[in-house]
């Protein structure tokens, strides 16, 4: 990932204009590239200042949630130890934060294989990397069911209702041709919701709308299908 | 008023200066200062809603994507690097993406016939230059705008603002996907010096 080619999609990338394949593949180029990192960082204060022209006020009724609400919800620990005064914080429920991320982020490694998926701030030091889409992973709320396959391997899915949000990741399952992929659906009061094709990195993050009772996944045409042809080789309960 | 309100009240009155840049509010909301938040929340909430607001075109949508992103701001406002930027890059990076990805997760779960079909039901392109400058009240950054070639411009506001990928906006546009690319970058370096940055 050298290429003049790769190094012209720093626009795009910064625009989010990117598909989730070309995010992935130059979110690993950026940590390899210095120049593209800067670049990028620099398209990222151009297209803020873009938004923050673009700049219109939410009313008050929604500032008055807004604060409500994060009184009630806890915040992620720093990354390093910000002095002494940041050590005299760390009371029993900030170390109880700190193991819970500990774990789930544990969690994520496994589920993802160790890939770093949309990771645009990495840690350095942190042995476990979180995707940014790892907000599901974090939240407070979040929940995995997991369920193995017949043919090999299994599927889970981490659900936050908070976020309103699911992960789907594969692992290990069997490799498919070139003609097939595994989808999948979201099930609820309703027909069956495509939630996408699995990706190259074995997941699928998806707004979770409300209904839904359980995620499924089928052997479908690469090209996807709009409902499931083929019985599904994974069923997993979601809260 | 509770006693923590009080401690908080005295706590801010023996500090030698207030906090007042993104930075300093967030280094302050990284200790669970909730004030600082506030005062935080009104220097962002307005560009967040807005950006958010131009990319999904639905207010109570809109409303729902601010407040998940200004959440994750309060949450991992310790996770902030000043090193790596400013922190109003750092809070419409995250809302950028957060409404991109809703339009993306919607777009999937309606119908593939429908998706194909998407692309027109939005506004035509023709309007998208000319009302998104109507919203831009900035005069530094349409001047800035100004100065970009009509291809450059139209791909970097149908992706930043409509939320078009690459070849969403090659097909829009008529043009090869990778000229789009090329002229996203090299729009974004032409606006990136004309508004000064770095």
């Amino acid at each position: 990932m050298t290429t003049a080619d790769t190094h012209i999609l720093a626009g795009a990338y910064a625009l989010d204009a990117v598909d989730d394949l070309e995010r992935a593949a130059f979110t690993r180029h950026l940590g390899e590239c210095p120049v593209c990192a800067e670049e990028v960082a620099g398209f990222r204060e151009t297209a803020a200042l873009l938004g923050t022209a673009a700049a219109t006020g939410p009313d008050d009724r929604f500032r008055r949630r807004v604060l409500a609400e994060i009184s009630q919800t806890r915040q992620l620990p720093p990354r390093v130890s910000a002095g002494p005064a940041a050590a005299a914080r760390h009371t029993p429920w900030r170390k109880r934060a700190l193991i819970g991320i500990a774990s789930v982020a544990a969690a994520a490694a496994v589920l993802v294989g160790g890939i770093s998926i949309g990771l645009d701030q990495s840690v350095p030091g942190n042995p476990v990397p979180v995707a940014d889409g790892g907000a599901v992973t974090s939240a407070p709320d979040a929940t995995t069911a997991r369920a193995a396959v017949a043919g090999g391997g299994s599927v889970s899915a981490t659900v936050s209702r908070q976020l309103g949000k699911v992960l789907i990741a594969a692992q290990a399952l069997p490799r498919l041709d070139a003609g097939h992929a595994y989808e999948v659906w979201l099930t609820g009061p309703g027909a069956p919701r495509s939630a996408g094709l699995v990706g190259p990195d074995g997941t699928v993050e998806t707004a979770l709308p409300t209904g839904t009772d359980g995620v499924a996944v089928t052997v479908e045409p690469a090209t996807g299908s709009l409902q499931p042809t083929t019985p599904s080789i994974a069923n997993l309960a979601v809260r | 008023m509770t006693a923590r309100a009080v401690a908080r009240r005295t706590a801010t009155d023996t500090e030698p200066e207030q906090a007042t840049t993104p930075e300093q509010l967030l280094a302050r909301t990284a200790l669970g200062d909730e004030q600082a938040f506030a005062v935080l929340y009104d220097q962002l909430a307005g560009p967040i809603f807005g950006t958010v607001f131009q990319v999904l075109r639905s207010r109570a949508y809109a409303e729902e994507v601010t407040q998940e992103v200004l959440l994750e701001i309060w949450r991992k406002a310790a996770t902030f690097d000043v090193g790596r930027g400013r922190a109003q890059t750092w809070a419409l990076t995250i809302a950028h993406r957060r409404a991109i990805d809703r339009v993306r997760s919607e777009q999937s779960a309606v119908d593939r016939e429908e998706r194909a079909d998407r692309l027109d039901l939005r506004r035509p392109y023709d309007d998208v230059t000319e009302t998104t400058l109507d919203h831009l009240d900035r005069a530094q950054v349409r001047a800035a705008l100004a100065v970009l070639t009509e291809l450059q411009r139209e791909s970097i506001l149908l992706a930043y603002f409509q939320g078009y990928t690459c070849r969403e906006v090659s097909e829009k546009l008529g043009v090869a996907i990778g000229t789009v690319k090329t002229r996203m970058r090299d729009g974004l370096v032409r606006l990136r010096d004309a508004l000064g940055v770095h």
